[in-house]
C-alpha cells in the first residue's frame, strides 16, 4: 500500500510539470503584462520598460521560466506583482472561505444526496423514486451560479430571510458567519447532489440484484439491515469516486459562486489576477489547485481500499 | 442490409422512450427557435432605448427590458443562436481533436505516455479556471470562446476513446487483421474506430450542455462572449446588477438555459441507455431494468 501511495505521487510530477509550464506559457502568452497594466494606458514607453526590467519581465521567456521553475523547485512560488506579498501567503489569506464553501457544498451534496439515491433505490419505479428521478434531472441542468441568483432573488430579495450577498470570517463565530454561506453553499452543493443520487440509486439498484441479498431477506433480516448493513457498504464505492470529484469540482463551482455573492475567495483572486496579468499570483493558483485537485483523486483511491477490502493495490 | 434494418429499430427504441423524445424534442425547439430567431424576435435584440430601460413585461416588451432598454425576449431568442453555435463547434472541436489523441494514445504504445500526461495536465484543473486562463491569452470573442471550451472538453474525450481503444486493440479481430497484414493506420480507421462511435455519440450531448454552460459561466464572469452579444450568459451578468429591481432579466435566459440543457441531459440518458447498455443504471426512470 505505501509502495502504491508513493508510486502515485511520483506519478504526479510530471503532470505537475506540465501544469506548470503550460500555465506558465500561457499567461506569458496573453496580451498585455503587469508592467502596462501597474501603469496604466498613458504610461510612456520608457517608463513601462524601466518597471518591466525591475520585474524581470524584459527577459526571455525560456529563462523566465527556468528562473521561475528553479525557485518551485525549492517551493518558493515568487511574490504577488500588486498585492506586495508573497503569492503563497496571499493564497493562504484567500483560502478559508473557498475552503469552507467547498467542504459546506459537498456535505449538503452528500446530505441530500446519499439518502435520496438509497430511498429511490428501495423504492425502484414507485411514484417516489420517479419523482426524485425528475429533480434530481432537473438538479443536474441548472447551472450553480443561476441557482445561487434564483435563490437570492428569493429568499434575500422577496423574503429578506438572508443578506443578498457577503462573507463573514468564521473567526467572528459560526452563529455569525452562517447566514452568509446557506445560500452559495446550497447553490453549489445541489447540483452535484443531483449527480450523487443518480450514481447512488444505480449502484444500490445493481447490488440489490446480488444473491446475497436474496439470501438476506430470505433468512428473515429486516429490510432496513439488509439496505443499510449489506446493499449500501458493497453500493457505496461509485459514490465515493463522486463525492471525491464533487470536492473537486467545487473548487472550480465555487470560482463562480464567489463572483455571484461577493465572496473573497481564491475564485475571485484568480480572476482579478488573470485580469491583472499577475503571472506568479496566476502562475501560484493554477499550481495550488491542480494540486489539490490530484491529491483529493489520490485520497479517493486509497479510500477505496480502506472502505472495501477486496481492492488490493500494489 | 441487416444493417441498416437495426439501425432503425434502434431509432424506434429511442423514440418509444417517451423522456428520451422529449429530450429530443426540447432540443428540436431551442434549434428552430434558433434558425427562426429574424421571424420569432419582437424588436433587435442590440437595439438601445433608454427611455424604455428596466421595464417589467408588457404587451410592447413580452419580457420586458434591461439597463439600456434592449428587449429581454428578443435577446433570449437570439441567445439561443449563440449557445447552439458554441454548443455545436464545441462538440466539433473536441470531438475531432479528442478522437485524432485517443485513437493515438490506444493504439500506438509509444505515444500513449505523452499524450496522456499532456491530456491529464489539462484536466488537472476545474473546467472553469482553465477556460479563464486561455480567454486570458486568446482575447474576448466567439470563437475564443469556443476554442477555450473546446480545450477544455478535449481531453474528456481523448479519455474515453483510448479506454475503448485500449479494449479494442486486443480483439480477434484487430488481431486477425494484423495478420493479414493490414496496415497499422488502416486498422485503426476500418476496424477500431468504427466501434469507438457509440460511446463518443452519448458524450457529444453531455459536451454540448458542458459547452452551453461553459459559455454561460465565462460571459456571466465577463471574461467570455464579448458584453454586446445577446448570449444568455451576458444577460445574466447584465441582470445581477438589477436583481432587485428587474427580476425578469433573471427569469428569463434562466429559463432558456435550464429547458435547453435538460432536453440535452434527457436526450443524452436516452442515447446512453440505447447505445451503451452497460451504462443503463445511471439512466433516467423507466428505463425498463425490472
Amino acid at each position: 500500500m505505501i509502495a502504491y501511495i508513493a508510486r502515485r505521487i511520483a506519478g504526479l510530477l510530471p503532470v505537475m510539470l506540465v501544469v506548470a509550464i503550460a500555465t506558465f506559457v500561457l499567461i506569458h502568452l496573453a496580451p498585455g503584462d503587469p508592467a502596462g497594466v501597474i501603469l496604466g494606458p498613458d504610461a510612456s514607453a520608457e517608463d513601462v520598460l524601466k518597471l518591466q526590467r525591475q520585474l524581470g519581465l524584459d527577459l526571455p521567456i525560456p529563462v523566465q521560466l527556468a528562473r521561475w521553475l528553479g525557485r518551485l523547485a525549492r517551493g518558493d512560488l515568487g511574490n504577488s506583482v500588486f498585492l506586495h506579498r508573497p503569492v503563497t501567503t496571499a493564497i493562504l489569506e484567500r483560502l478559508e472561505p473557498t475552503l469552507v464553501l467547498t467542504t459546506l457544498g459537498t456535505l449538503i451534496a452528500v446530505a441530500i444526496g446519499i439518502p435520496i439515491g438509497i430511498l429511490s433505490a428501495s423504492r425502484h419505479n414507485t411514484a417516489l423514486d420517479q419523482a426524485f428521478s425528475v429533480v434530481a434531472l432537473l438538479g443536474l441542468s441548472i447551472p450553480n451560479f443561476l441557482l445561487g441568483l434564483l435563490l437570492v432573488l428569493v429568499f434575500a430579495v422577496w423574503l429578506g430571510w438572508l443578506p443578498v450577498a457577503g462573507y463573514v470570517s468564521l473567526e467572528r463565530g459560526l452563529g455569525r458567519a452562517l447566514p452568509y454561506l446557506i445560500l452559495p453553499s446550497f447553490s453549489l452543493g445541489f447540483v452535484q447532489s443531483a449527480l450523487i443520487t443518480r450514481i447512488t440509486r444505480s449502484s444500490m439498484l445493481d447490488v440489490l440484484h446480488e444473491q446475497y441479498i436474496t439470501v438476506g431477506r430470505a433468512k428473515g433480516l429486516p429490510e432496513r439491515l439488509v439496505i443499510y448493513k449489506h446493499a449500501l457498504r458493497n453500493a457505496i464505492i461509485p459514490t465515493l469516486t463522486v463525492v471525491g470529484i464533487t470536492f473537486a469540482i467545487l473548487i472550480g463551482g465555487s470560482v463562480v459562486i464567489e463572483t455571484v455573492f461577493n465572496i473573497p475567495g481564491l475564485g475571485r483572486l484568480i480572476i482579478s489576477s488573470v485580469l491583472r496579468r499577475d503571472y506568479p499570483m496566476v502562475q501560484g493558483i493554477a499550481l495550488f489547485i491542480a494540486l489539490t485537485y490530484m491529491l483529493i483523486n489520490l485520497l479517493v483511491d486509497i479510500l477505496y481500499a480502506y472502505v472495501d477490502p477486496r481492492i488490493r493495490y500494489e | 442490409m441487416s444493417e441498416r434494418r437495426s439501425s432503425l429499430r434502434r431509432w424506434r427504441l429511442l423514440f418509444r422512450r417517451k423522456i428520451a423524445a422529449a429530450g429530443a424534442g426540447m432540443v428540436l425547439v431551442s434549434v428552430l427557435v434558433a434558425a427562426l430567431a429574424p421571424v420569432l424576435a419582437s424588436h433587435n435584440p442590440l437595439a438601445l432605448a433608454p427611455a424604455d430601460r428596466l421595464k417589467p413585461p408588457s404587451s410592447a416588451h413580452w419580457l420586458g427590458t434591461d439597463d439600456v432598454g434592449r428587449d429581454i425576449y428578443s435577446r433570449v431568442i437570439y441567445g439561443a443562436r449563440i449557445s447552439l453555435i458554441v454548443g455545436g463547434s464545441v462538440v466539433a472541436l473536441s470531438t475531432l481533436v479528442g478522437l485524432a489523441m485517443g485513437l493515438m494514445a490506444g493504439f500506438y504504445r509509444s505515444l500513449d505516455y505523452p499524450i496522456m500526461r499532456v491530456m491529464d495536465g489539462l484536466m488537472a484543473f476545474p473546467g472553469i479556471i482553465l477556460a479563464i486562463a486561455l480567454m486570458a491569452s486568446l482575447g474576448p470573442s466567439l470563437l475564443t470562446v469556443i476554442i477555450a471550451l473546446g480545450v477544455v472538453n478535449t481531453p474528456r474525450v481523448a479519455r474515453l476513446v483510448r479506454g475503448s481503444v485500449l479494449v479494442l486493440r486486443e480483439t480477434q479481430y484487430v488481431e486477425a487483421a494484423h495478420a493479414l497484414g493490414q496496415r497499422g493506420a488502416w486498422i485503426l480507421l476500418r476496424h477500431v474506430l468504427p466501434n469507438c462511435i457509440s460511446p463518443l455519440i452519448v458524450q457529444s450531448t453531455f459536451i454540448f450542455a458542458a459547452a452551453i454552460l461553459g459559455e454561460a459561466a465565462l460571459s456571466f464572469l465577463g471574461v467570455g462572449s464579448p458584453p454586446h452579444i445577446p448570449s444568455w450568459g451576458n444577460i445574466l451578468s447584465d441582470a445581477r446588477t438589477y436583481l432587485h429591481q428587474a427580476p425578469w432579466m433573471t427569469l428569463a435566459p434562466g429559463a432558456a438555459i435550464m429547458a435547453t440543457i435538460l432536453g440535452l441531459n434527457l436526450l443524452g440518458d436516452g442515447l446512453r441507455d440505447l447505445l451503451d447498455p452497460k451504462l443503463r443504471g445511471v439512466a433516467v426512470p423507466a428505463d425498463g431494468r425490472s
